[in-house]
């Protein structure tokens, strides 16, 4: 149980009925003033007014919903419950437009939910959201696409996608980055090729290989 | 529900050279198993061979084998985790063409146990290899029923059709009597091939990946020498320029795919081939699914990345493949530098045509891309990403002729098990301009494709996105 101190004077009540208990969510709080605001009461579960919404649960009819600058009265009687509601919920998966090899699903499994294999024209991407970009950067994390070619896995992935693009932390610039627009965004092209001694290898590579790769040349490249 | 096996050579050769290592003594192994499903077959691909070493049998006879079943346990893991199947296979070198009493209770047992780890339905089989070389063998249901595996497949250097259910393995004189008479049309074939090849011929469905110049020479070479069933890959219609060479076509059938005219040339002849037409490129679920159930396929193809394709669709699905081509190159003056018309016998599980150096990744990446997105081709080639891709060939129909022969005489050579002193070679090149007949052979296996070997139906087919 937690316990607001008298930080905000506002009405200065009733001394004998000092310590009112409520409940916020599932956890159960004392206030030790009879009134209260509702952002306050929002800060008591660790929650925002812009992100979330709090209603009072009522006897009788439907939850009323409480403004963040409304004051609420703890003397008044009824249930002194409360309940935060987010204020924005997103459903729908990411797409699976098309299907990996069962190896490469494995290696995706890592990212949960958070990627997506669409088709846009004649291309067919595998986009990570969330990827982690190596220090140095700006950025902590992107968008990672990778086009997958049409005879993939004989033939592998080749150059990779940064939205939003990556910058260096000490502003220089980077080396053979192009912009390339696809889907309405605009993806930061790296131009980093294998080379004759590191060979794509069918059925040994996959996106697991790849994602090494790509971690490696974005990090090699602050250290040039 | 008719069930078969296919075995690649190499591990045909690992089975008997552990099954059958000369003391006359009975010895088992077994094989994990892709499958290939179908409405009314279905096939299990051999993948590798677990055999059980002979210091785990604690009794190895003429007549019988008692072995510890350990190494069966990490296999029933793997079997459960996958999804796989398993074939039992064990000898018998005194030739006893059935199975014994106590071949049937160990099945019996074994298989109960197996069942009991695989997740869902899922065929297991028990298999006798003979010392004659014969093979026979039986599904084992979880009710310990057994079910006649009516066909074993064998696509090593020779290819075996192994068609006999067990107990009836008469040792029948392949040069002689047969108990199936021969159509009349087929009297000259018999008196060279023998009644049996010819039977067999009629029992066999074909693949014939592209069907143009010389593929529509391969579709009615075959079909004359009663082939029972053909399935031809070609997304194309005929052009004038395809008159000088496909085989079977007339003017009228101009703008026509080429798949119907070549069936319709077929279904005239009156032989009593059956012909299935699928008018797409290979890479689609429709043609990789028609022609995983053929029993051989030919390639016809130009372009190295269909014959790319077809090579690992021959991989996951233990298939023969013969790859037959042209290669000329016009000197400019109206006459010919070179041509070369070639013969590649490829086995599953040996080498490859990329192992080969018959076809290059790079030219068969390019042809993908040019084929799936013209405008990112057009924009690699000239960022120089990717070389040019060759335009329409040229081509001489006599050329093509000497090549879907030389292809098709491969078929027969190897079904006819001809007896051979020295190791067939994987590759004849007749070179027409200087006028000799090169064999090659290619001893060292593809291990790219060695990994898909025997992997069957997966998702996606081929293990390829864009089949569909």
């Amino acid at each position: 149980m937690q316990s607001l101190t008298n930080s905000q004077g506002t009405e200065h009540g009733d001394q004998k009925h000092s310590r009112f208990p409520i409940t916020v969510d599932s956890s159960k709080y004392v206030v030790e003033r009879p009134t209260i605001l509702g952002s306050e009461i929002l800060a008591l579960a660790k929650r925002q007014s812009k992100d979330y919404l709090l209603t009072q649960l009522m006897a009788e009819g439907p939850p009323r919903v409480i403004e963040p600058d409304h004051s609420v009265n703890l003397r008044e009687p009824g249930i002194e419950r409360f309940v935060t509601l987010k204020r924005q919920q997103t459903d729908g998966r990411e797409r699976r437009e098309f299907t990996l090899p069962a190896r490469d699903l494995v290696v995706l499994a890592q990212f949960g939910e958070r990627w997506e294999t669409v088709r846009e024209g004649a291309d067919r991407w595998l986009r990570i959201s969330d990827w982690p970009v190596p220090c140095g950067y700006r950025q902590t994390v992107v968008t990672l696409g990778l086009l997958v070619p049409p005879s993939y896995p004989n033939q592998g992935f080749d150059m990779a996608y940064f939205d939003p693009p990556l910058e260096r932390s000490d502003g220089k610039p980077i080396n053979a980055v192009t912009p390339r627009p696809c889907a309405g965004r605009s993806f930061q092209q790296w131009s980093r090729h294998r080379l004759p001694t590191d060979p794509w290898r069918p059925d040994v590579d996959g996106v697991g290989t790849e994602l090494l790769r790509v971690t490696e040349f974005v990090r090699v490249e602050v250290e040039r | 529900m008719k069930t078969r096996l296919r075995i690649a050579g190499v591990h045909m050769d690992a089975l008997r050279s552990h099954l059958l290592p000369g003391d006359g003594k009975e010895a088992v192994a077994f094989a994990v198993c892709g499958r290939l499903g179908g409405p009314e077959v279905t096939w299990l691909l051999v993948q590798r061979i677990i055999p059980v070493p002979y210091a785990d049998c604690v009794i190895r006879r003429h007549d019988i084998v008692t072995w510890n079943t350990d190494v069966l346990v990490p296999l029933l893991g793997e079997i459960r985790t996958t999804g796989a199947s398993l074939v039992k296979f064990h000898s018998h070198p005194t030739d006893w063409n059935d199975f014994s009493r106590s071949d049937d209770a160990s099945d019996v047992s074994v298989f109960d146990t197996v069942h009991l780890w695989s997740r869902r339905a899922v065929p297991h089989a028990s298999v006798v290899v003979m010392g004659n070389g014969s093979l026979f063998g039986r599904t084992v249901g979880p009710h310990g029923d057994f079910a006649a595996l009516d066909r074993i497949a064998v696509a090593g250097m020779s290819v075996e059709f192994h068609d006999i259910p067990p107990g009836s393995a008469a040792l029948v004189d392949r040069s002689t009597g047969h108990r199936s008479a021969v159509p009349e049309f087929s009297a000259s074939s018999a008196q060279v091939l023998g009644p049996a090849t010819v039977a067999l011929l009629g029992k066999l469905r074909i693949g014939i990946v592209g069907c143009s110049g010389t593929g529509s020479k391969v579709v009615l070479e075959l079909a004359r020498n009663g082939v029972g069933s053909l399935v031809l890959v070609d997304p194309d219609v005929v052009e004038e320029r395809n008159l000088n060479r496909i085989e079977g076509s007339v003017r009228e059938d101009c703008g026509r795919a080429k798949v119907d005219v070549l069936s319709n040339a077929v279904a005239r002849m009156g032989l009593g081939t059956d012909v299935v037409t699928v008018q797409r490129y290979l890479a689609s679920a429709e043609a990789v699914r028609t022609l995983a159930t053929c029993d051989w396929v030919f390639g016809c193809m130009d372009s190295h990345d269909g014959r790319r394709t077809l090579n690992r669709l021959a991989s996951f699905y233990v298939i023969p493949y013969v790859d037959v081509g042209v290669s000329i190159t016009p000197d400019g003056f109206g006459s010919i530098e070179s041509a070369v018309a070639a013969a590649h016998f490829v086995e599953p599980g040996g080498s490859s045509l990329a192992s080969r150096g018959a076809i290059s990744a790079d030219v068969a990446n390019a042809e993908a891309l040019m084929l799936a997105n013209p405008e990112e081709y057009g924009r690699q080639r000239r960022a120089g990403y990717v070389e040019g891709v060759a335009g329409p060939r040229p081509a001489v129909g006599p050329f093509n002729s000497l090549a879907a022969n030389l292809g098709v005489i491969e078929l027969l050579d190897r079904v006819h098990r001809l007896r051979r002193t020295t190791r067939a070679a994987e590759t004849l090149r007749l070179d027409i301009t200087n006028s000799f007949i090169l064999p090659e052979r290619h001893a060292d296996a593809c291990d790219a494709l060695g990994r898909v070997l025997g992997l069957g139906d997966i998702d996606p087919l081929l293990d390829m996105p864009s089949v569909t």
